[in-house]
């Protein structure tokens, strides 16, 4: 569904992504491990062209997605993201952050927009909040609240970056369980987090991502309980 | 005999048609002028971020002309030198109605735009750039993540800025006497010049343009409170 071919990254003269391969198929979580700097962010963020690369390709759906025919407003309807800080309209209630790509976008009707927000809202157990403001939610609701305005858009891929590192630790778990039954019910994800457990537990395949690079994939199981690199060793261990 | 303060003099019959006529006069090109400058500053907003360098210095100079060049000079400009430069047919058909409104409206209209983008650009830049990145991870071009997301934020900020805007274009309409427009310090002069009663005139005219003030200020504060954005 999205294949990284030797994407290279420069900002300036600092290389933040050095040839990055890899592909995520279609129904597969892919967690993404690597300490600060080691370009998480930036490599989920060329997937839509939040940042545009340097040498290599990222396809989607075997399309190039900076090729010249590529409508990206199209393409970025078609893969959530979800941002660390949950970047929530603070002008909107939690509804209307739902509909305005239901109705502006996909051109639904009022009441059908709401519907399908609050179908939306019910399935991260927000449906009392529809009203609210986001400035009245908690931390882990605004952050459920930010999932259901990506999946109301019915993408195919959801891309999260590092969605629970700016929560107090009690409300890590609300979210997490929201995007355990995401990808329990087939969802492909690409998932930026420092979340161990979560990366054991949801994960069919695990990156560790380090200086730009890939240098460990597989199954948690292998690559968690028994890694090869000297990186990742340090840097489970710093988690544990 | 000692002079007797008489405001009624100048409220009764003709005169007080007058002052109707005036105060509907302002209201009215207040409202006008304010509704273009409000289009035309959002318009001149949306330009002038746009990623290209031109159409910034093109606004600026825009702004600079309006904020600089007195506000009666422009209006003169607009009176006497604009519509020597129209076609003919367009000429007479302005002249035929109520030129002088119209090109005051636009004067008006025109140099708060100037104010009104410089505003905005300065609340359009105190918006995270994650809430522009949010938009368009939706799938919203930059028109519309702008239109939908960024300006009705922006707008918001700028409510108490934009009172104050308000309050100086309701009060330059006054300068539009200067061209023969019929507001309420024009309408004032002319009963002045009929009754002779100077000061109850003047009263009267200063009375009205203190109560529209305080009806903008009142609007304006609730507008803001709201509309105020809650961030935390
Ligand atoms: N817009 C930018 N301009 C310049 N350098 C940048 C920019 N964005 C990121 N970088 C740099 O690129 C490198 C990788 O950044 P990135 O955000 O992808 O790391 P990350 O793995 O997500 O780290 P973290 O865990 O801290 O979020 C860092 O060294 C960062 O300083
Ligand atoms: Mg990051």
């Amino acid at each position: 569904m999205i294949r990284f071919e030797a994407v290279e990254k420069w900002f300036g003269q600092h290389q933040v992504l050095a040839g990055v391969t890899g592909e995520v198929k279609r129904g597969e979580v892919v967690t993404l491990l690597g300490s600060s700097g080691s370009g998480k962010s930036t490599l989920i963020r060329t997937v839509t062209r939040l940042e545009d690369i340097q040498g290599g390709q990222v396809l989607f759906e075997g399309v190039d997605v900076a090729g010249r025919g590529v409508d990206i407003n199209r393409l970025r309807q078609r893969v959530g993201f979800v941002f660390q800080a949950f970047n929530l309209f603070p002008h909107l209630t939690v509804l209307g952050n739902i509909t305005l790509g239901l109705k502006r976008l996909r051109k639904m009707p009022k009441a059908a927009a709401r519907a399908r927000a609050m179908t939306e809202l019910d399935r991260v157990g927000l449906a009392d909040k529809a009203d609210a403001l986001p400035s009245r939610l908690s931390g882990g609701q605004r952050q459920r609240a930010a999932i259901a305005r990506a999946l109301a858009m019915d993408p195919d891929v959801m891309l999260f970056d590092e969605p629970t590192s700016a929560l107090d630790p009690e409300m890590v778990g609300e979210v997490l369980r929201v995007m355990k039954s995401l990808a329990q019910n087939g969802m492909t994800m690409v998932v930026v987090t420092h979340e161990i457990g979560f990366a054991r537990e949801v994960a069919d395949t695990v990156w560790f991502l380090d200086k730009g690079q890939i240098v460990e994939s597989g199954p948690p199981a292998e690559v968690l309980d028994d890694p090869s690199h000297a990186r990742l060793r340090s840097f489970l261990s710093r988690r544990r | 005999m000692g002079y007797v303060f008489d405001p009624a003099a100048v409220l009764t019959g003709q005169y007080l048609d007058w002052f109707i006529w005036g105060v509907a006069t302002t209201i009215a090109l207040t409202v006008a002028a304010w509704l273009l400058g409000m289009t035309l500053g959002i318009i001149l907003t949306l330009v002038r971020t746009l990623p290209f360098r031109p159409l910034e210095w093109v606004v600026a100079g825009y702004v600079e002309y309006h904020r600089n060049v007195p506000l009666l000079v422009q209006i003169l400009v607009w009176y006497f030198g604009v519509p020597q430069l129209l076609p003919r047919a367009i000429r007479m058909w302005v002249n035929g109605h109520h030129s002088e409104f119209l090109l005051a409206m636009v004067a008006l209209g025109l140099a708060k735009a100037a104010y009104i983008t410089e505003d905005l650009r300065s609340g359009i830049r105190s918006i995270p750039k994650t809430q522009y990145e949010a938009a368009r991870s939706i799938g919203f071009n930059y028109l519309q993540a702008m239109s939908y997301v960024i300006l009705p934020q922006a707008l918001r900020i700028v409510i108490p800025p934009l009172i104050n805007q308000t309050l100086l274009l309701f009060k330059n309409t006054s300068l539009a006497m200067a061209i023969g427009v019929g507001e309420l310090t024009y309408r004032t002069r002319e009963v002045d010049s009929y009754t002779f009663k100077t000061f109850e005139a003047f009263a009267v005219a200063t009375i009205i343009y203190l109560s529209i003030s305080f009806a903008i200020m009142a609007l304006g504060a609730f507008a803001d409170r709201r509309l105020k954005l809650e961030l935390r």
